[in-house]
Parts: C-alpha cells; sequence; structure tokens
C-alpha cells in the first residue's frame, strides 16, 4: 500500500476520552491518511468499538477530537450529516431490522444514500451469491457479513470504518473481502493521489497481517501501541529462548534498552528489534517473524528487562 | 426528515401488509360488535397510532439499528422527527382505509345489495357522520396523547427499558389527572357536569359535538407537537 502524507489525513483522532461507570477510554488518538489500512485491534472491552463509535458520533466525547474527511464528529448527528454519504460502515452484525429481504435492504439503502448504486449493490450480491429473495434473518454470519459490506461499498463511500467486518467469514469468502478492500483503498484521483482509507478494527489479525499498513492496539482505554505493521512483520523477530539463553542475550551488549520478553511453559519468548541481526549474533537461537498475535501478545502480556541497568546493577535480568 | 420518512415505510413494509389484513378482521368484529361501521376510522386510527409507536421502537433495538441508521446521512433531528411524521401519517392513512372503507359499505347497503342486517349496521346518515367525526376526534386525541407520553420515553431509554417504565408513566398521568378532578371546587365541579348535561340534549349535540370535536383534534396535536419537541431534546444526548 501506498500512503500519501501530502493529503490531510482522512480520519483523525487527537486525545478523546470517554468515561463511562467501571470503563475510561483515555487519550486515543490516531490518524488514518489517503490511501491507508489501518487495523484497530485489542482484547474484548479494550475500547475499539468505543472510538469507532466516537468517531462516527454515535456517543459523545468527554474531551479531545474526533475528525472523519475534515468533519468533526460532534457534527455528524447534526448539521454534517450530509457528509455521511462519504463514509461506509460495517458493525459486527448486519444492523438492520432482521425482517428485511435483501432487495428490501437494497431499497431501504437506495432511500438513505443519495450516492446509493444499485447496479454496484447487485453485482456485490452476485459475487457474494446472496439471494435477494432471503431475509437478513436467514443468513449466517458469513452471509450477513458480505450484506454489510455490499452496503457499505455500493454507495461510493471514501472512508470505511469496519468493526469486526471479517468476523465469521471462511476463510476464501475472507480472502475475497480483503481482495475487495485492496481494490478500496487502491483508487487514485487522475493525479495518482490515493482517495481511500479505511479504519478496520478486529481480532483476526491475521487479516491484518496481509493488508494493514498500520496497527493500532487499545489495552483498558489506553493505545498500548501504533507502529508501521511492516516494521512489526518484516523487522521484527521473536526469539525462542530458553532461560539460559535469555542470561546470554542480556549480558551480549546487543541487547536494547529494553527488552520485552513473555515466559511460556517451554520457554521464554523475546521481541528483538531485528530479526536478522539477532540470528547473525546468535544463531544457535531460533528467530522467527513476528506475527501481529505475538506482538500483541508481548506488548500486553510481556515483562519489560532493562539489561544495561541490570548489567550496572550486577544484577539477575530475569 | 423525508428520508427518514422513506426509510420508515420501507422498513415497515412487511408489517403494512400484515396490519392490512389485521384491520380487516378488527372492522368486522367492530362492526359487528357495535351494530355500526360509523366508529371505524377513530378506533383504527388510535389502534395504528399505538402499534406504530410500538413496533418503531422494537424495529430500532434489534440489530443495534438505531446506532447504524446514525451512521447513515440523517441527523438525529430528521430521525426523530420522520419518526412523529411516519407514525402520524401511518395511521392518518390507515384511518382514510377503514373511512373508504365504511363508505364503500355504506354505498352498498344505499342500493340494497347487502343483506338486511348487515345493511343496517353499515347504513351511514347525517347523525352517524356526526358520531363518526366526534370518535375520530376522541380517539384521534387518545391515541395522539398515549403516542405523545410514550415516544419521547422511547427516545429516551429504548424499547425494553421504556416498556418497563411506561406503565408507571401512564398510571402515574391517570392519578394526575383523578386528583385535578378531585381538588376542583364545588363550583368547577357544577360547571363541568352543566357542561356534559347539555351535552346531552339535541341543541348540545348540533352546537357543542363539533366544537368538541375541533377541541379534542386540537388538543391531540399540540400534544403531540410538545411530545416531539420533548424527543428531540432527550435525542440529541441519546447514546446508543
Amino acid at each position: 500500500m501506498t500512503s500519501s502524507r501530502v493529503s490531510a489525513p482522512l480520519i483523525e483522532v487527537r486525545n478523546i476520552t470517554k468515561h463511562y461507570d467501571g470503563f475510561t477510554l483515555r487519550g486515543v488518538s490516531l490518524t488514518v491518511e489517503p490511501g491507508q489500512i489501518v487495523g484497530l485491534i485489542g482484547q474484548n472491552g479494550a475500547g475499539k468499538s468505543t472510538t469507532i463509535k466516537a468517531l462516527l458520533g454515535i456517543i459523545g466525547i468527554d474531551a479531545g477530537e474526533a475528525r472523519i474527511l475534515g468533519v468533526d464528529a460532534r457534527g455528524l448527528s447534526g448539521a454534517d450529516a450530509a457528509e455521511k454519504e462519504r463514509i461506509g460502515v460495517v458493525f459486527d452484525t448486519v444492523s438492520m431490522p432482521p425482517h428485511l429481504k435483501i432487495a428490501e435492504v437494497g431499497k431501504l439503502m437506495e432511500r438513505a444514500y443519495r450516492t446509493w448504486d444499485a447496479p454496484t449493490f447487485e453485482g456485490y450480491l452476485r459475487r457474494f451469491t446472496l439471494d435477494s429473495n432471503k431475509a437478513i434473518k436467514e443468513l449466517s454470519r458469513g452471509m450477513g457479513m458480505k450484506l454489510s459490506l455490499a452496503c457499505a461499498l455500493a454507495h461510493d463511500p471514501q472512508v470505511l470504518v469496519l468493526d469486526e467486518a471479517t468476523a465469521g467469514l471462511d476463510p476464501m469468502a475472507r480472502d475475497e473481502v480483503l481482495d475487495i478492500l485492496r481494490e478500496f483503498v487502491a483508487v487514485e484521483d487522475a493525479a495518482g493521489n490515493p482517495q481511500h482509507a479505511i479504519l478496520m478494527s478486529t481480532h483476526i489479525t491475521s487479516d491484518l497481517d496481509k493488508i494493514a499498513d498500520t496497527v493500532v492496539c487499545i489495552d483498558d482505554g489506553r493505545i498500548a501501541f501504533a507502529c508501521d505493521k511492516d516494521e512489526i512483520c518484516d523487522l521484527m523477530g521473536v526469539a525462542r529462548c530458553r532461560a539460559a539463553e535469555v542470561e546470554q542475550v542480556m549480558a551480549s551488549g546487543q541487547a536494547p534498552l529494553e527488552v520485552r520478553v513473555l515466559h511460556r511453559d517451554y520457554g521464554v519468548d523475546v521481541l528483538v528489534p531485528d530479526r536478522f541481526e539477532f540470528m547473525r549474533a546468535f544463531p544457535q537461537i531460533p528467530c522467527d517473524r513476528v506475527s501481529i498475535d505475538d506482538y500483541m501478545a508481548l506488548m500486553l502480556r510481556g515483562a519489560v528487562l532493562h539489561p544495561h541497568a541490570a548489567a550496572r546493577e550486577g544484577g539477575d535480568v530475569r | 426528515m423525508m428520508r427518514m420518512l422513506k426509510m420508515e415505510f420501507t422498513v415497515f413494509g412487511q408489517y403494512l401488509r400484515q396490519l392490512s389484513l389485521t384491520m380487516v378482521i378488527m372492522a368486522v368484529c367492530i362492526t359487528i360488535g357495535s351494530g355500526s361501521a360509523v366508529s371505524l376510522p377513530g378506533i383504527i386510527f388510535m389502534m395504528t397510532m399505538f402499534s406504530f409507536t410500538m413496533s418503531a421502537s422494537h424495529y430500532d433495538e434489534q440489530n443495534n439499528w438505531a446506532a447504524f441508521r446514525l451512521t447513515m446521512p440523517l441527523s438525529r433531528r430528521d430521525v426523530v422527527l420522520g419518526r412523529y411524521l411516519f407514525v402520524f401519517l401511518g395511521s392518518c392513512a390507515c384511518a382514510a382505509l377503514a373511512a373508504l372503507g365504511a363508505l364503500a359499505l355504506a354505498g352498498l347497503a344505499s342500493v340494497d345489495v347487502l343483506p338486511a342486517g348487515v345493511a343496517d349496521m353499515v347504513r351511514l346518515d347525517a347523525e352517524g357522520a356526526l358520531i363518526g367525526g366526534f370518535t375520530l376526534a376522541v380517539c384521534g386525541a387518545m391515541g395522539m396523547l398515549t403516542a405523545s407520553v410514550s415516544m419521547p420515553v422511547f427516545f429516551k431509554f429504548g424499547h425494553t427499558k421504556a416498556t418497563q417504565w411506561l406503565p408507571f408513566i401512564m398510571i402515574f398521568l391517570g392519578m394526575i389527572l383523578f386528583l385535578t378532578v378531585g381538588l376542583m371546587e364545588g363550583e368547577a365541579i357544577s360547571t363541568l357536569q352543566r357542561a356534559l348535561s347539555f351535552a346531552e340534549t339535541p341543541e348540545g349535540l348540533a352546537e357543542g359535538l363539533p366544537l368538541f370535536t375541533m377541541g379534542a383534534s386540537a388538543f391531540g396535536v399540540a400534544c403531540y407537537v410538545a411530545s416531539a419537541l420533548v424527543s428531540l431534546r432527550v435525542y440529541r444526548s441519546r447514546e446508543l
């Protein structure tokens, strides 16, 4: 994916805070540039859906600012409602009354969106093998998600906001949907500038491995990390160490200032910033490519070691 | 607002088809039960007003529809005003259909096509038309009053929570009415009694009925408009 840094961000969330009884979203910030796919990950209840709802103006924000397509989220349910013509949204279920038939869903969307393109919608129905006479309540979860995606894509949006949109899809369908998302985000204007962007929250991090440019992780209402996916997947590594090998790595002088480790039954996983360099330095220690799942586990559940400080104090790094 | 209105009619498409069948059955039962068809439009209006209000808020909660609808190019104002317009126009349309049906049957009765017993029930004369108008106004006012109380509660709390609170709210409002009557001074009670007695006389029927009909209609509409304003306010800050 090519990211444009020239145009203004299509989605911009700055330090938003939202307080509920028992949960607070604290200072969440993220940016989605034209041409980018940003993945929002985190555990259940971490704050992903709250962030998305705040961005779409469905819930209020206590502090901070959220803008989508340059419009303040607070105005989306008021004076700037028409701007939502250019925003395609998919929630984790088909979010319409279940008695509606697919053909009626098309009519409903046609009445809602001035930019609705019925032939495009019918094209997606054929592509996803969805029967127009079936009611929403008769659809499997996967078929329902395909219908939601067809709805979101058939009114020519500029931004897609997807909340668990690939949940329930079988692997073949998921690949097909990911291809559609790649096509969507690849749209450019005459000058070659990317025009579209996607913000997608998901539990299926393998989808993000395939298509995301940036991964933002929310944990307990805060941003746990936000980084380029390529940095994680292409450069970083996870060294599968035994306890003695951890000591060796820490004492080697090659270790960074902070080392993330995760103790497992069979050994210790150590996050290394450059796996190629690590493999040269420690050829005897297996070092794998880091998946987003591995990275998230290390960042959320792993311990932080400070090898240089430990070495200065002559202490044990474990 | 018109966009929301069109969306509501689409969402209610299947329900409206079912409702038309239910209305026919109801109309037959009411006509046989009361021995007359003149009250049909009023009763159908009141029934559909209540039914649309309940069903619309029920649909809102299904599959998180209310929240998803706010991701569409609609403002919260559009949602509220479109809903009020839909409930009112839908009920008017159903009442109009019932009136057309009753008029058609009255026409058939006037040309002696129907069996005598049926013809007697559906025949329409001037007094029947006056009573029909009066019933429509009273039932209309009651329907709009019920919807006016329930819709802001639905917009504020959603269907599930609102249905837990509404019975208490209705009883409470009824108690206020009885308390108000109970607290009225002797002179006020006497005036009310005199007005009711006058309304039962032929002169009272001729003069008072049109006045009462207009008053009831105006009261219903005023309540409905005030309710829409309250709903706009409560839905503005609703978190879905």
